[in-house]
């Protein structure tokens, strides 16, 4: 079991990934929101929040490592540009890594992170690409338009992640570290 | 920086210069993918599937569900169109036969005319899920004869093209995410002559939702409701696959040509199952240009 833990994390946050394209699809065919909104998901990065909060110890990296393989996947999967993404989520893997030393692991906390992570990894994403050149949307359009329908939505399942993982993580997190037999 | 120890530094710097290494690499103009690539998308793609078949069910129960409030309406004007159908297909008979007469006389293959092509069918697995990347991928791959630039066509006309394939599943570019380097030779339909319009889309206006039409040059013919579809000379897609409707028309900003704003006929958003079209001309290896 302890050796099976990370295996068991790396699954679920690939699962997430393939999560992330099969919803954009569904929401493309089925439009429940106004034509011009855009939704991105970022479950991926929602779970290694979590897995940073109630998993990982002083000297593991495994949201890190994580941010960065499947980072690298969610970039080959959904874009032509492999890097993007990498880097915004081992971006704000790392930032939310290092304020948790100062910070208290609950509900609120948690809940700070994710908007945060996501905030970060949204604007880093759409600065990174409008250097590139893959798009021309405007600041103000953008904020209205995307980030914060997609801060919102994730925000919604970053709340519903909470119950889902949290308990999990934590007894996971205490079979593998601290549980000595 | 003074928060920062030498070595986190050292980390940080030349792991800034991989990814920009990274990304530039991966920004060039490529269609074959790398065979990391290949084996993440294949693999990928294969999950999903499975993942996709309770999505799908749900997602077509609901789709189902608004059909059915439409089927009395859609009935009686099928039945109206039943007759002319009936006519339809006794003069395509007629064509056909008139066309394989005329075709053996001019002692060419079928693989010599521009409209000719065969078709894949394929589903839609996923969609990119950041909407920067105009994107989705498809369950065929070059196995089942997907190749890069095929055209990607649903019952009501041209939805884009494949862009790059793996052996089991392929990207494809959706109309709305094409720009200047990857444009479609096309002919706009004049009603009352014999004579087709030929133009070029360039591009994809985000504001008006609507397609960019070049012109060749200078055309009075031009007009609202003409149909757009693709001419079969730019190498890679057939002749005759429908684009869209023209809903309106400008000059250009030096007077010289037209600019025309094309409604794709297909819906872009709802659909799920697809067709790729395998031009059964050999074609060039024309990069672009299609």
């Amino acid at each position: 079991m302890i050796r099976l833990i990370p295996f068991l994390l790396a699954f679920l946050s690939l699962f997430l990934v393939m999560i992330e394209g099969s919803i954009s699809q569904m929401m493309a065919r089925i439009p429940f929101l106004p034509n011009d909104w855009f939704i991105v998901s970022h479950f991926l990065l929602l779970f290694l929040i979590y897995v940073t909060i109630f998993f990982e110890q002083k000297n593991t990296y495994y949201a890190f490592s994580f941010a960065i393989v499947l980072g690298a996947t969610v970039d080959i999967l959904y874009t032509s540009l492999i890097g993007v993404y990498l880097f915004v989520y081992a971006t704000a893997i790392y930032l939310v890594r290092n304020m948790m030393k100062w910070l208290h692991a609950n509900f609120f906390v948690a809940m700070l992170m994710v908007i945060l992570g996501v905030l970060i990894a949204d604007i880093f994403a759409y600065f990174l690409y409008s250097i590139i050149q893959i798009h021309d949307m405007s600041w103000s359009v953008y904020l209205s338009y995307r980030l914060l329908p997609t801060l919102v939505w994730n925000f919604i399942f970053g709340i519903l992640f909470y119950l889902l993982f949290k308990k999990m993580l934590e007894k996971w997190a205490y079979i593998k570290f601290e549980r000595k037999e | 920086m003074f928060f920062f120890k030498k070595k986190q530094m050292f980390i940080l710097l030349i792991s800034l210069i991989l990814i920009v290494g990274i990304i530039g690499f991966s920004l060039r103009d490529r269609s074959n993918l790398t065979m990391v690539e290949d084996f993440i998308h294949d693999s990928v793609g294969w999950l999903q599937r499975v993942v996709n078949a309770p999505v799908d069910f749900t997602t077509s129960v609901v789709a189902n569900m608004k059909d059915i409030r439409n089927v009395y309406k859609e009935n009686t004007i099928l039945k109206s169109r039943l007759e002319e159908l009936r006519q339809l297909e006794y003069e395509n008979q007629e064509l056909t036969k008139e066309i394989g007469e005329l075709e053996k006389i001019l002692g060419k293959k079928e693989s010599d005319f521009l409209q000719n092509f065969t078709t894949i069918q394929a589903s839609i697995i996923s969609r990119s899920k950041d909407n920067w990347f105009k994107q989705v991928t498809i369950n065929k791959g070059t196995e089942d004869g997907v190749e890069p630039n095929m055209a990607v066509i649903t019952g009501e006309g041209m939805i884009g093209k494949v862009h790059a394939s793996s052996p089991f599943t392929s990207t494809v570019l959706l109309l709305t995410g094409f720009d200047r380097s990857n444009r479609i030779s096309v002919n706009v339909n004049q009603e009352e002559k014999t004579e087709d319009l030929s133009g070029f889309i360039v591009g994809y206006d985000d504001e008006k939702n609507l397609l960019l039409l070049e012109m060749n040059e200078d055309d009075q013919g031009l007009k609202k409701g003409q149909t757009v579809f693709s001419s079969g000379e730019g190498g890679v897609f057939p002749k005759g696959l429908e684009i869209g409707e023209l809903v309106e028309v400008n000059d250009d900003r030096y007077g010289l040509t037209k600019i025309g704003y094309v409604k794709p006929s297909a819906n872009l958003n709802e659909v799920n199952h697809v067709m790729v079209i395998d031009r059964a001309m050999a074609t060039s290896d024309e990069e672009g240009e299609s």
